[in-house]
């Protein structure tokens, strides 16, 4: 047992309201700047869509993440060592056009434009090159189903469904839409650290955050092709890569990351899940159906006696292992089974837990040929659910649809119990049933229901304490430090830094 | 001389029975009753900056909202008191209203909302008019003062109080009506009650007596299309303009933050079915317009939005990315307000009667635009 | 698994400083943003440097009541950007005036030696003034002094109030309560001048005339957090995850806690995602499918079952027991008017009596006067204003009938008209005989009328359907098929799942509605057909019920103290509050282009139908319904001059002199002669909004007629067909306006328009005051830095 810490993360899709608030929280404090342009360290994507990068999820073009030889994985794309050849010419990595080219406006035009015999206008100009131009790309292109045709459709988690399946989403009776932000995962297998040529990324041993050194990097961007999530990028301007940070500067405060303190729709929770690192090497090459599975058996309960002196043995500090016994993620991750990790089949292991939305259900069209949604029961099967389970079941459990299933009878079995409990219109025995069904008490209905709807700040996001001053202390003394701080000069980032 | 209509939460409310115009001889023109009222006032042009920095003398009458008043002169008196906030206007002492904070101060000391005691007062006050018991209600918070530093140290709720309907007592959840309904407070309606029946002539005689349906005008009636005409490449639509996700109204819609999250300026969201027929792509340029003008935009084709509709979010800032129009002469092209036009609704206009009595911002028609119809078709050339 | 780094030395991880050194800051200052997006939300704003370089939201919210979830994060997407305003390139930095003004005004000034005369004569000459209105909007923006702006402005005033009176002096600003300081600024400054403040609300859209209809409110909602209190939530016409963004969490947190959500909208949007049932209701028929509703519940709830809570809270609450007169209109029985306590011998001394109305006593049968009345309010007798069961007349206790179904004089066959298709029907309605002052009159309940309206078949005879599935007759589930695209069955299980909710829960039911059904021509009904449906099942005035419509940051909390101040009460009485959407259609001369109303709004034809809608503002101005500023095509100071000259002294003579002068037609209303030039409005205050664009229905008009510069209209005049009271002159007046100032602090589309720019202070650079609908807090606005540049804030500014 090699027991180590890491901060993880819970989104909880069915409270996501796809407002973008985390993106901004998140460039306004580190990618508002020359190069960072088109960095979203955090950002959301309205699925069904391609994303950003566009179609970032088909590795079969991008060749992120790892893949399965045997009982071991390698890296799909460029690596360390399998990517040398290829340092200096890396097909696999996304271009301008997969993302975009970044722009702003002539607005200087309108204080500025001379007397003329039609109104002045501030024209899209090019963040690159200074020349107008008419954005044809963004990071969010395909917003709320915004040209449905050419992105929602080409959707990659829709290569397991029927072409008639495929179609049916966009008809009435079964057009859906939900939102799904993204970060770095801080995986506990990262492709992008295996990558690195430089040797410039890791992971910290305090916390499991992954950076990329920003003295070392070399710019092979060998990380921007072997994370599968596409969240490293190239910083064009210092030419060095960058990714989220996890707000460590923050973290190490005791401040939730911006994009989760900005989180108006109260979907994400932070926590500290000790985990055995033994055993990531053979968990990361289970079969597809046990990726899952195998992944959250290597978080160990941070209540266990023998847990406990494990990580004390690796110099886990004890505010450490209070947090996670405290820990929100560890709730919905271990205890309640309702989150899971997003495309788990590329093997890094990801940190960062989502649980599946409920979505309206299905409806139907009469035989007068207009709309009807009725249910049989007071807020329709779960299997009447808009998204189809093929779906959900391609993005959080390498296709295993037992596993989605599950989740969101839960879901609505604490639904069931709620209304139950606050109004009690309905059969008694849907209640129980739905619980039974669940393997779900009402103890753990109620705890679920209140970390969902009623939690605060505080209890979404439980941060141990970083114990700045013992790392200090190996350097110089932290008296010194407080007296120093603050002091030198503060320069801009350049090349070679 | 200034005009006055007939107000809400004034006697006004009780002035008419029916509708009789004056000016049509079918009755006697009485200000306050029949027309307008009219007040006599001094205005001294050398004296309003004086008086913009100074809180005035009248505040010692008490002040009110929603017909529900309080005394204050102790208040006032008060802040006589405070010697560093201090007005002289002709040899006389006022609160000062000089700097921001100075009135941001004065809003909060004197109202009800804000002081608790006042809030005791009006409730007090509204006993007496109802001969209910009412100033139980705000008994615990008369001690409260918020201030401006207080609001700056600290978020606060705020008091209850009679002007605004509901009850806020042991931390619960304000909710309109609660007063009203627990209370026994009446509406401010002519009967009191909640009203499902409008007896007022206007509304019999327009047909809105009774909670109805009425079918959206006609486009053809609606007037915005007897010269736009649809050609083939075009197409009669519904325009919404519902509030947008990445501005409200028109700010930030400019910013680049939003302009880079959404599509870098309001297009029109098309269903597939309507761009189909009409030859348009996705991110294709569009001109959408009626009679009333023009708005150039690009179009968003999107499976979420129904056949014969489109839209373009509200409030579009014509200082970015718009082209000059083509169907227009080749002149900049407006924005959303650019098709919309002012239709009023008459029955809406009514007054001295009850609820229907005019107040600033309660009542009168409204400036309505969802029933608006344009044209749509793809724009060949672009420039800007 | 080697190739972790699993570092802990610090010396290697020394450049961590990198991202550390920007997570540094000197302060922080608690603002908020002044827009009117009815968010009000606390935000902690960040200082470096003496430089703001990023907000985050405040988190101390008080929690409310432990069972429901905090408020904590407020703020959007849009209100973290805000920032970047502050020292972008569409940021105003200093005062400009339009490059053709300013040297009109010099060329002028250096030949007068006076800024008032330059002004003067500026206006006099007709090309001056047309060369630079045609400039409006078309660049040539030149920057200027404080000094030089302000001059200009101040000549223009005086030479308004000079020439035509201060009412031709407006100025616009939206809901103040985003910034109300801002607003009250301007406003102060108007009113104490003389000037007229436009109204916003309205003209936005935004007032939901059913409030006023129903409940004498302008806008009185649950806060958001009691949207958690619901059981079951219908939200149509309002996106929250679009524009309620931070409040939207307490829906979908209801939805945990056993909340059934419906979202009607005619696209899949945004809060369609947390919907249990997404209604893709055709555009604008919400209303169809409502009625449809509430024809079930009627039958089920308060016919068939007699619903205990719903029929105590009916009568309680509504007006459903007050009787109404049945008359007779060109030979068919149709509702008239409420029947006056005044109009029968028992009340008929009583004060004020044809403002209370009546209802019959369960127990004595007997007609008794409750009190509570507008009657009741202003009989200048205290202590009767209540919702007792008491007549307020003999102090007895009473129970009110709700129905004459089982205790009537006879059955009468009444008219109802259904507009949808164009049906009408004879119903039976159950009446009794009253005797009045007047002879003998028919009388119904509002109740009956609502049972007969909505065609519930309570055994009376006539045009009653027999069925839900009757297509042709309102209001079934059948009757809104067609125009909703609903199916019935949806009908069906959503009223009934509504009225158990609502009997289960004592009325935590409720809508939750939006600019998606206020700004259609139709609104008030689509409102109250909804609001039916609430109403009859007890969920106004409840905890988790209501009607909740949020459509604009109208609710000022501390409106009391403030009101004053804006208005400049505190000095003098008489102010100048316009009603925007009048002005507007009358003075940009949207009037000129319309049709008659009664062509494409559905009414019965008579009178007062068949009027055009300028006439009808004409009435309303004339009658004292609506004010309309300018008031008279006199200078209102010659008016009282010419009084006084004819002999007046007291206000009422002079108030006798001028009824005198508007009688014999020597005096007009300005409304009704829009188009002579003294009645043009002449100079125009913008701030806090925009005026010219965003908020401007009928743009282009506003730019061909207040600015007089190019437009993109080719709209026809048709109103001179159809017009009778108000003149139109065979010239359509262009371009009314003489000077436009604009206090802005980014380059929007009025500013781009306007004649003046002044720098306006943002929102992390003033001290103002916030609140709204959506919570029941007041937030600051501070200046995290001073005003940047040369801007202002607006108080400064108006002082």
């Amino acid at each position: 047992m090699d027991i180590r810490s890491q901060i993880s993360m819970v989104f909880h899709l069915d409270k996501c309201i796809g407002c973008h608030t985390c993106s901004i929280a998140c460039k306004n404090i580190w990618t508002d700047r020359k190069g960072a342009e088109y960095m979203w360290w955090n950002n959301v994507e309205t699925k069904p869509g391609t994303g950003y990068p566009s179609k970032w999820e088909d590795q079969d073009t991008y060749k992120g993440g790892w893949e399965k030889k045997g009982n071991s994985i390698s890296l799909k794309g460029a690596g360390k060592f399998k990517g040398m050849k290829s340092l200096f010419h890396n097909s696999n990595m996304p271009v301008i056009d997969d993302y975009y080219e970044p722009w702003t406006y002539k607005y200087e035009n309108l204080f500025e434009a001379k007397e003329g015999d039609d109104q002045p206008i501030a024209r899209p100009v090019s963040l690159i090159t200074g020349e107008y131009i008419t954005p044809k790309s963004g990071p969010n292109w395909d917003d709320d189903l915004a040209g449905s045709e050419d992105y929602a459709k080409n959707d990659v988690n829709f290569k397991n469904l029927s072409p008639a399946e495929q179609e049916a989403m966009f008809q009435l009776e079964r057009m859906t839409l939900h939102y799904l932000p993204r970060m770095c995962n801080h995986c506990l297998n990262p492709a992008c650290v295996a990558a690195c040529p430089s040797g410039a990324i890791y992971k910290r041993g305090e916390d499991g955050v992954v950076l990329i050194n920003q003295k070392k990097c070399r710019a092979w961007r060998m990380c921007v092709t072997a994370c599968p999530y596409k969240k490293s990028y190239y910083n064009w301007n210092t030419g060095k890569s960058e990714k989220c940070v996890l707000c460590y500067p923050r973290l190490e405060a005791g401040q939730a990351p911006a994009c989760h303190h900005s989180c108006v729709g109260r979907i994400r929770y932070i926590g500290v899940m000790l985990y055995d690192a033994d055993k990531i090497e053979a968990a990361a090459a289970s079969n597809d159906e046990d990726l899952v599975q195998n992944q959250l058996d290597i978080y160990v309960d941070p209540n266990d006696p023998r847990v406990i002196a494990a990580a004390k043995e690796n110099g886990i500090h004890d505010s450490t292992i209070e947090c996670a016994q405290k820990s929100p993620v560890y709730k919905f991750v271990k205890e309640w089974g309702l989150a899971l990790p997003l495309h788990p089949e590329f093997r890094t292991l990801p940190n960062l837990f989502y649980v599946p939305p409920l979505l309206p259900t299905m409806a139907f069209v009469n035989e007068e040929g207009t709309y009807e949604t009725t249910s049989e029961n007071f807020w329709g099967a779960i299997e009447k659910s808009r998204l189809p389970m093929g779906y959900m079941a391609s993005l959080f459990s390498a296709g295993n649809e037992e596993t989605i299933k599950t989740v969101l009878k839960k879901l609505m079995a604490v639904r069931l119990h709620r209304r139950e409990e606050t109004v009690g219109d309905l059969p008694k025995e849907e209640a129980m049933g739905a619980m039974k069904d669940a393997v779900m008490d009402k103890e753990m209905a109620d705890a679920i229901f209140r970390l969902t709807s009623l939690p605060l700040f505080d209890q979404r996001f439980v941060i141990p304490p970083a114990h700045r001053e013992e790392a200090m202390e190996m350097l110089e003394s932290t008296a010194d430090v407080k007296g120093n701080s603050g002091f030198g000069f503060k320069e801009p980032p350049v090349r070679g830094l | 001389m200034v005009n006055v209509p007939i107000l809400h939460d004034s006697a006004g409310e009780v002035s008419q029975t029916e509708v009789k115009d004056w000016s049509k001889g079918e009755c006697e023109p009485i200000p306050g009753k029949t027309m307008h009222d009219m007040v006599i006032v001094d205005r001294d042009y050398t004296k309003i900056y004086d008086k913009f920095i100074s809180l005035g003398p009248n505040v010692r009458n008490g002040l009110a909202a929603h017909g529900n008043g309080y005394q204050c002169a102790d208040f006032y008196e008060k802040m006589l008191d405070d010697k560093d906030h201090l007005q002289v206007v002709d040899g006389k002492v006022y609160p000062s209203l000089c700097e921001d904070e100075e009135a941001a101060n004065a809003v909060l000391y004197l109202s009800s909302l804000t002081n608790g005691e006042l809030s005791h007062r009006a409730y007090q006050n509204a006993e007496k008019r109802t001969g209910l018991k009412l100033a139980d209600i705000s008994e615990g918070a008369k001690d409260v003062r918020i201030n401006y530093k207080d609001l700056q140290a600290k978020i606060h709720r705020y008091n209850q109080s009679p002007v605004w309907s509901g009850l806020m007592n042991d931390d619960r959840a304000y909710s309109a009506f609660t007063y009203n309904v627990e209370r026994l407070v009446p509406w401010r309606t002519l009967t009191g009650r909640q009203h499902f029946y409008l007896d007022h002539e206007g509304y019999i005689k327009f047909g809105e007596h009774l909670p109805t349906y009425k079918p959206s005008p006609r486009p053809e009636a609606y007037g915005e299309l007897r010269k736009s005409v649809a050609t083939g490449r075009a197409k009669v639509l519904n325009v919404l303009t519902p509030h947008g996700k990445w501005h409200i109204h028109s700010t930030y819609g400019d910013t680049l933050r939003m302009l880079t999250l959404s599509r870098g300026m309001e297009p029109c969201w098309l269903s597939v079915e309507d761009a189909a027929e009409l030859g348009i792509q996705d991110n294709d340029w569009v001109e959408v317009f009626n009679d009333n003008g023009v708005y150039s935009t690009r179009a968003c084709v999107s499976a979420r939005i129904p056949k014969g509709v489109c839209f373009v979010y509200h409030a579009v800032e014509r200082t970015y990315s718009t082209p000059k129009s083509q169907i227009r002469g080749g002149k900049r092209s407006g924005m959303n307000n650019s098709f919309t036009r002012v239709h009023l609704k008459p029955n809406l206009m009514v007054g001295g009667y009850g609820q229907f009595t005019y107040h600033f911002n309660y009542w009168g028609p409204v400036g309505v635009n969802r029933d608006t119809h344009v044209l749509v078709q793809k724009m060949e050339k672009v420039e800007f | 698994m080697s190739w972790i780094k699993d570092l802990i030395s610090p010396k290697t991880r020394k450049w961590e400083e990198f991202y550390r050194n920007r997570w540094q800051h000197d302060k922080v200052v608690r603002s908020t943003h002044g827009v009117n997006c009815t968010g009000g939300c606390s935000w902690n704003i960040h200082v470096k440097d003496g430089i703001v370089v990023w907000e985050t939201q405040a988190l101390d919210y008080p929690i409310l009541d432990k069972t429901l979830p905090p408020y904590e994060p407020r703020g959007c997407q849009r209100g973290i950007s805000f920032s970047w305003y502050l020292y972008s390139p569409i940021r105003v930095k200093y005062p400009m005036i339009r490059g053709a003004l300013v040297d009109l005004f010099n060329a002028e000034k250096a030949k007068t030696g006076d800024a008032l005369k330059a002004w003067a004569n500026i206006q006099a000459n007709p090309e001056a003034r047309r060369k630079y209105q045609k400039a409006r909007g078309k660049g040539g923006f030149r920057r200027a002094t404080w000094d030089e702006a302000k001059e200009i402005i101040a000549a223009s005033n005086i030479y308004t109030v000079k020439k035509y009176g201060s009412d031709r002096i407006t100025g616009f600003s939206p809901i103040p309560a985003m910034s109300m300081l801002s607003y009250a600024a301007g406003s102060r400054f108007l009113q104490l001048m003389g000037g007229v403040n436009l109204s916003f609300y309205d003209w936005y859209c935004d007032l939901p005339n059913s409030f006023p209809e129903i409940w004498g409110e302008q806008t009185d909602v649950a806060e958001s957090a009691d949207w958690y209190n619901s059981k079951f939530i219908a939200c149509m016409g309002a996106n929250l995850g679009m524009t309620r963004t931070p409040d939207v969490h307490f829906f979908a947190e209801s939805r945990h806690n056993g909340t059934k959500t419906v979202v009607f909208a005619p696209d899949f949007n945004m809060v369609a995602k947390y919907a249990d049932k997404w209604v893709p209701v055709h555009a604008g028929q919400d209303g169809a499918f409502w009625m449809a509703v509430t024809h079930v519940i009627l039958k089920e709830y308060h016919y068939d079952k007699q619903t205990p809570y719903f029929i105590d809270y009916t009568k309680k609450y509504t007006d459903s027991p007050f009787l109404v007169e049945v008359v007779e209109e060109e030979g068919k029985l149709v509702p008239g008017r409420l029947l006056r306590a005044g109009s029968v011998k028992k009340y008929k001394d009583i004060e004020k009596g044809e403002w209370k109305f009546l209802n019959i006593d369960s127990k004595s049968g007997d007609l008794v006067c409750p009190g509570g009345s507008s009657g009741h309010r202003w009989d200048g007798k205290d202590g009767n204003w209540n919702l007792k069961f008491e007549d307020a007349e003999t102090g007895k206790a009473y129970d009110p009938v709700l129905t004459l179904l089982e205790n009537n004089d006879e059955t009468l066959q009444l008219e109802f008209v259904e507009y949808g298709k164009n049906n009408t029907a004879q119903r039976g309605v159950p009446v009794k005989h009253i005797d009045t002052v007047n002879g003998k009159v028919k009388v119904t309940t509002v109740y009956d009328l609502i049972m007969a309206q909505y065609g519930v078949d309570r055994g009376l005879g006539g045009d009653y359907p027999k069925t839900y599935d009757e297509k042709e007759a309102a209001y079934t589930p059948a009757w809104q098929e067609i125009l909703t695209g609903i199916g019935p069955k949806t009908v069906l299980q959503f009223a009934r799942e509504w009225a158990r909710t609502a009997e289960t829960t004592h009325g935590k039911c409720s809508i939750i509605i939006g600019a998606g059904i206020n700004h259609w021509y139709h609104n008030n009904l689509i409102y109250r057909a909804g609001t039916m449906a609430l109403m009859l099942t007890g969920c106004i005035g409840v905890n988790g019920g209501g009607m909740n419509h949020y459509v604009g940051q109208e609710k000022l909390a501390p409106s009391d103290s403030w009101a004053t101040i804006m208005s400049g009460k505190d000095w003098q009485k008489g102010v100048r509050l316009q009603q925007a959407p009048i002005w507007h259609y009358i003075n940009s001369n949207q009037w000129r282009y319309d049709g008659n109303q009664a062509d494409y709004n559905t009414v019965p034809k008579n009178d007062l139908s068949s009027m055009h809608s300028a006439d009808m503002a004409v009435k309303a101005v004339r009658n004292g319904w609506m004010p309309f500023y300018p008031q008279y095509n006199k200078r209102n100071i010659d008016i009282v001059k010419d009084a006084e000259k004819a002999g007046a002294k007291t206000d009422d003579e002079i108030k006798d002199y001028v009824v005198g002068q508007l009688k014999k037609k020597e005096l007009v209303h300005s409304v009704a002669e829009p188009d002579e030039e003294v009645n043009f409005p002449r100079v125009w205050y913008i701030w806090r909004g925009n005026a010219i664009a965003g908020s401007a229905k009928g743009h282009e008009f506003f730019l061909k007629h207040y600015l007089g510069t190019h437009n993109n209209s080719i709209a026809e005049e048709v109103a001179d067909q159809f017009v009778k009271d108000i003149k139109v002159r065979s010239e359509n007046p262009e371009g009314k306006m003489d000077l436009i100032v604009n206090l802005n602090f980014r380059m929007d589309s009025s500013a781009l328009y306007s004649d003046i720019i002044l720098p306006a202070a943002s929102w992390y650079e003033k001290t103002d005051l916030n609140s709204t609908d959506m919570h029941s807090f007041i937030h600051p606005l501070s200046p995290a830095i001073a005003p940047v540049w040369e801007s202002k804030s607006d108080w400064v500014i108006f002082r």
